[in-house]
């Protein structure tokens, strides 16, 4: 039988070399002669002249002139509008599900359970949980509709074509930026996403660069941060446009990070000749919005509820662990915490910051809870759902310096992965090479950055 | 019936909802009566069509690639159970990029019973060369013509009549956004699958040369594997030198993944060096 | 608790052994393979072949080339003579084999990978002693059966080796000729990085514009480059053929608005790119017409083809010709 065929394959070899080299070129040409007799057959253009709605709007959206700052403006609207939006819901449901943690506490014990399993479930397991909710949810549930009517309209692509020219200069793909809006999102979605970049060396860097996007867990940080340090020192009535600002800036120098380190890359590791680009610009839709609205709502809300249950809960138990075993009459993280400390303060930092880093590596969304936690004494994480009252327990409690804080945004972005996103990276490369790269590589970074904003600041 | 007289039959059907009691199943379906592929180009409305039927929500971008391993759903219509393969969406299935070589090796060798492509009605032309190809591949296509309404808003006037009579297969107008067309769109697919739609795919007209070596090689490969369906196919792969396709006559077998492509090769080369 | 050490470590040594053995297999065949390969080239070019050259070019002791000569002679590879070492008919053909695989390997990274050159001669390099047979003719098969390799070198087929064309080095090649590049030597390969870099390939034209001391100044594409005479050493070109004579406009040269049938896309399109462009119906004879220039010098740009917006790269718009 075998023989058989490989008859039939030697035949077609033979054939082909008859043929000449650019049989694909003339088969492609065969099928697209066909396809135009076919199309003329069954299409006719009724209105010769019409109005190119597309045309138009993107010779605005992708205007050498305006498309970049169109792009910027776009980016500050949608955190502007997650900043305002998310702050009551997130306030109301902390007030509620913190509530509900007295109640479960009473009643355990009323049940008769001891102190330390009543602490170690409701101020450990529960509360990890409801805070990551409550501080997570609500943007996310007005950042992920924005962001995706903006795809559905068709912006994202316009937004590749836009950035490629600098993508292009690092030695990258232009579809990096589309990995990168992925990544907003989560950075294991958005490394998975590096597969519609087809050359390998492309997608490594865009796979090891993709952590410098700050992702829907490191976003409540970011936010907090802003809106207590930075724009606190300003008047209300723009305080939340400062905050959006300063998110916007903060994830300004990790797209300028990303280009940078894809730079290095491409001249020196991944050395290479630049792959094609083809980018389609499809034409722009009327967004679905009831249909975004509803399917973001459903499955972001049961994607963080899931990613709650199994990540933050597991962190809320070791958190309460940390802090209620004590060795000396000192809780365990605040001895971590004092042994880290001389490393934190020359990274503008301090022992409690780095001790959270270390307990989130699972999960991002609970460093400020643990920082918190820590700082408080209290054995549990605190609630402190009013601003001004964090701003005296950091400012005045723990002695946080507007350089304390702008260290911590940097380090909140530049710092390694988070552990699924380390398995993505090791799913998708199928190398320990590269995956010991991307997860070393950015806590590098982040180091050397955090080290040197600290020294120069302390010059001044 | 002629082809055409069943196509102009199952376009004339009046009604939207009536008799269209789909039951969407999201992703559990474990027993199926039949295997649909869903296939088109990128930004054709295919995830639409696809989430349509069967219920599920899942959230695909604009841009090529997005869907890069098949996404599987299905629904029951007329107490039978269909699963839905939503392949990659592509331009081509000869590139042999991954997003590509899913597809192609899906419809090649997964065998579905029928298959949905769904075309952007307002550029016809670059839809039809994934068409073209997909119909040299399987007999039982049914084209969604998506985008219906925007076509007629940038002046175009698509006959999908004219144009089922050129492909040989049913062409159902749709308008995959508001659910437009889908009913018949399903009909005509179980029309296809139980045979009572005929079916005469269009050939792909090919340059002289060609031809002739295709009359040279159809022949053979027939001679071999009788029961085959797309030896053309086969041959033109054969032809372009495919080595996944090579591989599979060489050992005679279709129904499983062969060997490394020439993306796979490329792929672990470029690593390896890298 | 130590002896378990202690046998773990027993283990890995003998593990280690094990495989320095197999690995120095390996390398003895790669050996073998290198001498042949450097006599089969003194032989083409028509140089005598010598036991002094095997052990300069691969760089071993005398004792390895002595055991290497010895392995070659028995296996009927070659024979000796007092003017050095001839191939045996077998040790020709096994040397056109590997020649083959070397250069449908070259070809093949060439096109369809982005690797830098360097990277694919040395990878080309390490698998020419391990691929054979059908996968080589596989990639052949895809590549179109291809007759020359990137640096213009003939790639042997069936036992027979193309009979090299009429060709002349760049340093002899007449002021104000046009000619077209034949060959790129790919040894020394930093000499070969630079011709590549500056964007030399095989069947360009080219024109000689002057030459001064240590140094050529000649036309390409349009552009004009300066070549040192080491590394225009390493060119070697032929009379053009008719078509390569004309100035060709391509998509770049377009103004917004403008639209244009294509006439061919050039050969430097190879690949996945090519395959890409001409699914998305960059064919000839197909209208394109320039709709959107993006910031910093139009690259990339929009242009319309078949109803569809498609952004390329200036580089690739510069390789699809215009009627």
């Amino acid at each position: 039988m075998a023989v058989v065929n490989r008859e039939i394959s030697k035949k077609a070899a033979e054939i082909r070399k008859e043929l000449g080299h650019n049989f694909r070129d003339v088969m492609v040409e065969d099928i697209y002669k066909d396809a135009e007799a076919i199309a003329q057959k069954a299409v006719t253009i009724k209105s010769a002249r019409q109005y190119d709605f597309d045309q138009k709007v993107d010779k605005i959206l992708t205007s050498p002139i305006f498309g970049i700052p169109i792009m910027g403006a776009l980016l500050a609207l949608v955190f502007w509008l997650t900043i305002v939006g998310a702050n009551v819901p997130s306030a109301l449901l902390a007030d509620g599900l913190f509530w509900l943690e007295d109640q479960m506490a009473q009643g355990m014990q009323l049940l008769g359970s001891p102190w330390w399993l009543t602490g170690f479930l409701i101020h450990g397991v529960y509360k990890g949980l409801a805070w990551v909710v409550s501080v997570m949810l609500p943007p996310m549930a007005i950042f992920f509709p924005v962001f995706t009517i903006l795809e559905d309209f068709g912006y994202l692509p316009r937004v590749a074509f836009n950035m490629d020219w600098l993508f292009r200069k690092a030695g990258a793909h232009g579809k990096q930026s589309l990995t990168m809006a992925m990544g907003f999102g989560c950075n294991a979605a958005g490394i998975i996403a590096t597969r519609v970049i087809e050359s390998p060396r492309e997608r490594i860097i865009a796979i090891l660069t993709n952590n410098f996007v700050p992702c829907n867990g490191r976003f409540p940080t970011l936010i907090m941060l802003s809106i207590v340090f930075v724009a606190a020192a300003f008047p209300p009535a723009v305080a939340s446009l400062v905050a959006a600002g300063t998110v916007v800036t903060i994830v300004l120098i990790g797209v300028l990070t990303t280009l940078i380190v894809s730079s290095v890359l491409s001249r020196t590791v991944l050395k290479g000749e630049a792959s094609s680009f083809t980018l389609e610009l499809p034409p722009y839709r009327k967004p679905a919005i009831g249909r975004i609205l509803y399917t973001s709502l459903i499955d972001r809300t049961l994607f963080v509820l899931w990613r709650a249950i199994i990540m933050a809960a597991p962190a809320g138990g070791l958190i309460w662990l940390l802090a209620n075993i004590s060795i000396q009459d000192q809780s365990l993280a605040m001895w971590i915490a004092g042994w880290l400390n001389p490393a934190g303060h020359l990274m503008g930092l301090d022992g409690a910051i780095l001790l959270a880093y270390i307990v989130a590596i699972p999960a991002n969304e609970i460093v400020v809870p643990t920082i918190i936690m820590i700082y408080s004494h209290a054995g549990t994480m605190l609630d402190i759902t009013q601003l001004d009252q964090l701003r005296a327990l950091l400012v005045d409690q723990a002695g946080w310096t507007m350089l304390t804080a702008v260290n911590l945004m940097l380090f909140a972005l530049l710092h390694n992965p988070c552990s699924t996103a380390i398995l993505t990276i090791w799913k998708e490369t199928k190398s320990v090479r590269w995956t010991v790269i991307g997860a070393l590589m950015p806590l590098g970074i982040g180091i050397v950055v955090t080290f040197l904003v600290a020294q120069i600041w302390r010059l001044f | 019936m002629s082809v055409k007289e069943t196509i102009k039959e199952a376009s004339a059907s009046p009604c939207e909802s009536c008799g269209f009691n789909l039951q969407r199943l999201g992703i559990e379906v474990d027993k199926w009566d039949y295997v649909i592929a869903l296939a088109g180009n990128p930004n054709t409305g295919k995830s639409t069509v696809f989430n349509h039927l069967t219920g599920l929500k899942q959230h695909t971008g604009n841009w090529p690639g997005k869907t890069v391993t098949r996404a599987e759903g299905g629904f029951t219509w007329q107490n039978k159970t269909f699963k839905m393969v939503d392949l990659p969406g592509t331009y081509s299935l000869l590139s042999a990029s991954v997003d590509e070589e899913v597809a192609r090796d899906f419809l090649l060798f997964g065998q579905p019973d029928a298959t949905i492509v769904v075309m952007d009605a307002t550029i016809l032309e670059r839809n039809l060369n994934l068409v073209l190809q997909i119909l040299e591949i399987t007999d039982h296509v049914v084209i969604a013509l998506n985008l219906m309404d925007e076509a007629r808003r940038k002046g175009m006037d698509v006959d999908h009549r004219a144009l089922a009579k050129q492909l040989g297969v049913p062409v159902v107008p749709t308008v995959a956004r508001q659910g437009t067309g889908l009913n018949l769109l399903i009909e005509s697919v179980h029309g296809v699958i139980e045979g009572t739609i005929p079916t005469k795919p269009h050939r792909i007209r090919v340059s002289p040369a060609i031809q002739q070596a295709l009359d040279q090689l159809v022949p053979e490969i027939e001679r071999v594997f009788p029961e085959l369906p797309n030896a053309r196919w086969i041959a033109m792969r054969l032809l372009d030198g495919d080595i996944k396709v090579q591989k599979a006559l060489e050992k005679g077998e279709w129904d499983v993944f062969l060997g490394e492509s020439v993306f796979d090769q490329a792929h672990s080369a470029e690593t390896e060096a890298l | 608790m130590l002896i378990a050490l202690g046998i773990v470590l027993l283990i890995l040594v003998v593990l280690y052994f094990l495989r320095e053995r197999k690995n120095n297999a390996r390398m003895q065949q790669v050996y073998l393979e290198d001498a042949l390969k450097y006599i089969f080239n003194r032989e083409e070019a028509g140089h005598r072949a010598t036991m002094e050259g095997i052990k300069g070019t691969l760089s071993i002791s005398n004792r390895q080339n002595q055991e290497i000569i010895q392995q070659l002679q028995q296996n009927k590879l070659i024979t000796l003579s007092e003017e050095g070492l001839h191939l045996t008919a077998e040790g020709r053909e096994l040397s056109m084999e590997i020649v083959r695989a070397h250069r449908i390997w070259e070809t093949f990274l060439e096109r369809e990978t982005d690797l830098p050159l360097h990277q694919i001669h040395q990878f080309a390099d390490q698998q020419e002693h391990t691929t054979r047979g059908a996968k080589v003719e596989a990639m052949a098969a895809h590549l179109g059966f291809p007759t020359v390799d990137p640096h213009g070198d003939p790639i042997p087929e069936m036992g027979k080796m193309a009979p090299e064309p009429h060709r002349q080095n760049l340093n002899d090649w007449e002021v104000g000729r046009e000619g077209r590049i034949a060959h790129i030597e790919d040894e020394p390969i930093s000499v070969a990085r630079e011709i590549f870099k500056k964007g030399f390939r095989v069947d360009d034209a080219v024109r000689v514009l002057e030459r001064s001391q240590g140094e050529v100044r000649l036309e390409h594409l349009g552009k004009e480059h300066r070549l040192s005479t080491v590394s225009a050493q390493n060119i070697h070109l032929t009379e053009t053929s008719l078509e390569s004579q004309e100035a060709l406009k391509t998509l770049d040269d377009l103004k917004q608005g403008e639209e244009a049938r294509i006439r061919a896309l050039s050969k430097r399109i190879q690949g996945l790119s090519r395959r890409r462009l001409l699914d998305l119906g960059f064919t000839p004879g197909v209208p394109v017409q320039k709709v959107l220039i993006s910031a910093f010098g139009g690259d990339p740009t929009v242009y319309r083809v078949r109803g569809a917006k498609i952004a390329l790269r200036k580089h690739q718009a510069q390789q699809i010709y215009i009627q």
